[in-house]
């Protein structure tokens, strides 16, 4: 009957019920999303390369290395001699070693330039390796594999032409219109950069450079595709390249032997320590999303307390008669406790249906849209443990009115004034 | 169950001049008795002593063989849910809850188990029509009101059944009724009816009357 009593005075107010529990809803809904959202990207981020001991560089921040060898974001400031790679790679410690040279853009995705073995050495997530969702790896110059985003968003399949553009800028004037590729491979998604890259050789990075200076086409010159030989094609510089180690090691011993290299100013990052680095960085974003979506969650608790606060003026004569039934004042205190309870706990498990709802009807879109893979499992001890946090706050809150009740109960009488 | 006040003082703040003062005061079990007098003199504060809401620590009250000033807080509230039914001049429901829910309340707070049979007895001997039973409280007439207020104090068998002034709202028919149905209920349950009201004209349903400047020593 208490429980009866504590439900029908909620739908006695629905009016003002209704606008708290969405309040504490939409609050609860953002916290959970951003909560989400953000282990989501850090799993995704930390994931993004795998297996790859050391990454080198021209000589510059180990943040600014990592950003455009892995993420693709920004430029290399210069390149690095391509005897230097030699030099590094043939060192006995050296288990394998993919080069990259980048610079290019095909309609906003980046262009890498690498080897084969870049297919079979590069891993993501938990040393996932790259998948050909179709065809196989570049064979002949003219070949580009695509990451499964650009397939996707630009409608490639196997044999579509394509046109690299010089630069990286999403619009670019200078295209290499003289020498059209052939997709022959699409890889499968990894939710990595990968997706949004489009993969050459380095002899055809060379190809398309070969009547170009200073980023412009040499007039009056076309490439003679019979001329194009494994050696003429034979790179001076790369942008950077990945190392595996035989003995990891060795890892920190080869990075300060690349940091110290004598011919040119080199830089050799270690994937893994540089990553934490960067996300270290973000951290502030990531803690200042957090600290809203709190803030936003204690209006709304807020919210429900001032509603229930206000109630207790309407529910005084309400509170007499309690008294007089012989109700005591700690059963009127978990009167209004157990309203702000019922509140609450409906406003949890809205929530966190509607963002399973969301996740699990528009995940792939999600994907596809922002390149963020969120997986639909919600059960997770920390989601457990906020809603939890939300669910003891709305108690706590709910002291004020409900401790309210108690006073005016304590001092309640038995008549009219 | 008797009623008996010894030395009875009581102030709202200590040092102020007491509300009021009964040397000694007696109510024989099963008696029904009227308190008339006009309103601000006591007689509201009176009803909750006796109903235990307002502490009264330096007196000798006893009801039904039982020391209401001897009692914590929490033995006084389960003593007024157990033994005391209360009718108030007006607004005695819980608004929001239907006929049936509010009486099953009162039986709840009182932990005393009452069968559904038990409640439309007692709602069909108070001529509250059926039709109403499942209708929120607010929807009735105040006179209905009234009387599922009687029904809701009388539904836990208390032995005592303090009532505040309940026809001020009531025309003289209705209040008449009223007044018959009560009488009637608390003869039948033997329960000690104790009656407060300004109205003197209501002295004759009653066996015992008395004013409150007579009980009072204060003045």
């Amino acid at each position: 009957m208490f429980f009866r009593l504590a439900t029908q005075s909620l739908w006695h107010r629905k009016g003002s019920v209704i606008v708290a529990f969405l309040a504490i809803t939409i609050s609860v809904f953002i916290l959970l999303a951003v909560e989400h959202i953000r282990h989501q990207v850090k799993q995704n981020f930390s994931s993004t390369i795998s297996g790859v001991d050391l990454i080198v560089g021209a000589r510059t921040g180990d943040i600014n290395l990592l950003l455009y060898s892995v993420f693709r974001i920004g430029d290399a400031t210069q390149n690095i001699d391509w005897q230097s790679y030699q030099n590094i790679s043939q060192q006995k410690g050296v288990a394998w070693s993919v080069p990259i040279s980048l610079g290019d853009s095909h309609k906003g995705y980046r262009v890498v330039g690498t080897s084969k073995e870049y297919f079979t050495y590069f891993k993501y997530g938990q040393r996932q390796v790259l998948h050909f969702a179709q065809g196989h790896v570049f064979e002949g110059v003219f070949d580009v594999v695509v990451g499964a985003e650009v397939a996707k968003q630009l409608g490639y399949k196997l044999g579509s032409k394509i046109i690299l553009a010089h630069g990286t800028a999403q619009t670019s004037f200078s295209m290499h219109d003289d020498t059209p590729f052939t997709v022959v491979g699409i890889l499968s998604p990894t939710g990595t950069p990968v997706d949004r890259s489009v993969f050459i050789s380095l002899g055809a990075m060379e190809a398309i450079h070969l009547n170009w200076k200073n980023g412009i086409r040499l007039p009056g010159k076309t490439v003679k595709l019979d001329e194009l030989t494994e050696q003429y094609l034979q790179p001076k510089t790369i942008t950077a390249f990945m190392l595996g180690l035989k003995n990891k090691i060795t890892t920190f011993h080869l990075q300060r032997e690349i940091n110290n290299y004598q011919p040119e100013a080199l830089s050799a990052i270690i994937p893994g320590v540089t990553l934490s680095r960067l996300w270290q960085m973000l951290s502030s974003v990531e803690m200042a999303l957090s600290l809203i979506s709190l803030m936003v969650l204690l209006a709304a608790l807020l919210g429900l307390a001032a509603m229930l606060l206000s109630s207790i003026r309407e529910r005084l004569r309400e509170i007499a008669v309690l008294r007089a039934l012989g109700m005591g004042p700690w059963r009127i205190l978990l009167l209004i406790e157990l309203e702000a309870v019922l509140i609450t706990g409906a406003a949890v498990v809205s929530a966190f249906l509607l963002l399973m709802l969301i996740i699990n009807g528009w995940g792939d879109a999600i994907l596809a849209n922002y390149g963020i893979a969120v997986s639909g499992n919600l059960f997770t001890l920390s989601n457990l443990y906020l809603c939890l946090g939300v669910f003891a706050s709305g108690v706590v809150i709910a002291l004020i009115p409900a401790i309210t009740a108690y006073t005016r109960a304590l001092h309640s009488r038995l008549t009219e004034n | 169950m008797t009623v008996s006040v010894k030395n009875l003082q009581f102030q709202y703040k200590a040092n102020a001049k007491p509300t009021l003062s009964i040397p000694e005061w007696q109510i024989p079990t099963g008696a029904s008795v009227f308190i008339y007098g006009p309103s601000g003199h006591g007689k509201s504060t009176l009803l909750n002593i006796l109903a235990g809401i307002l502490p009264c620590k330096q007196s000798e009250i006893e009801m039904g063989g039982q020391r209401l000033d001897k009692m914590s807080a929490r033995q006084r509230d389960r003593f007024r849910a157990r033994h005391i039914g209360y009718v108030f001049q007006q607004f005695n429901l819980i608004n929001y809850l239907n006929i049936i829910d509010n009486i099953k309340l009162a039986a709840d707070v009182a932990h005393k188990k009452v069968s559904r049979h038990d409640i439309t007895q007692l709602l069909t001997a108070l001529q509250i029509p059926e039709s109403v039973w499942q209708h929120p409280a607010a929807q009735l007439s105040i006179g209905q009101q009234q009387r599922v207020a009687i029904a809701r104090a009388l539904i836990k068998q208390p032995d005592f059944l303090l009532v505040d002034e309940p026809t001020s709202s009531l025309d003289k028919n209705n209040r008449d009724a009223f007044m018959q149905l009560l009488m009637r209920h608390c003869e039948d349950r033997d329960v000690t009816l104790l009656f407060v009201s300004h109205d003197e004209q209501l002295q004759r349903f009653f066996e015992h009357s008395v004013s409150l400047e007579s009980l009072n020593q204060v003045n």
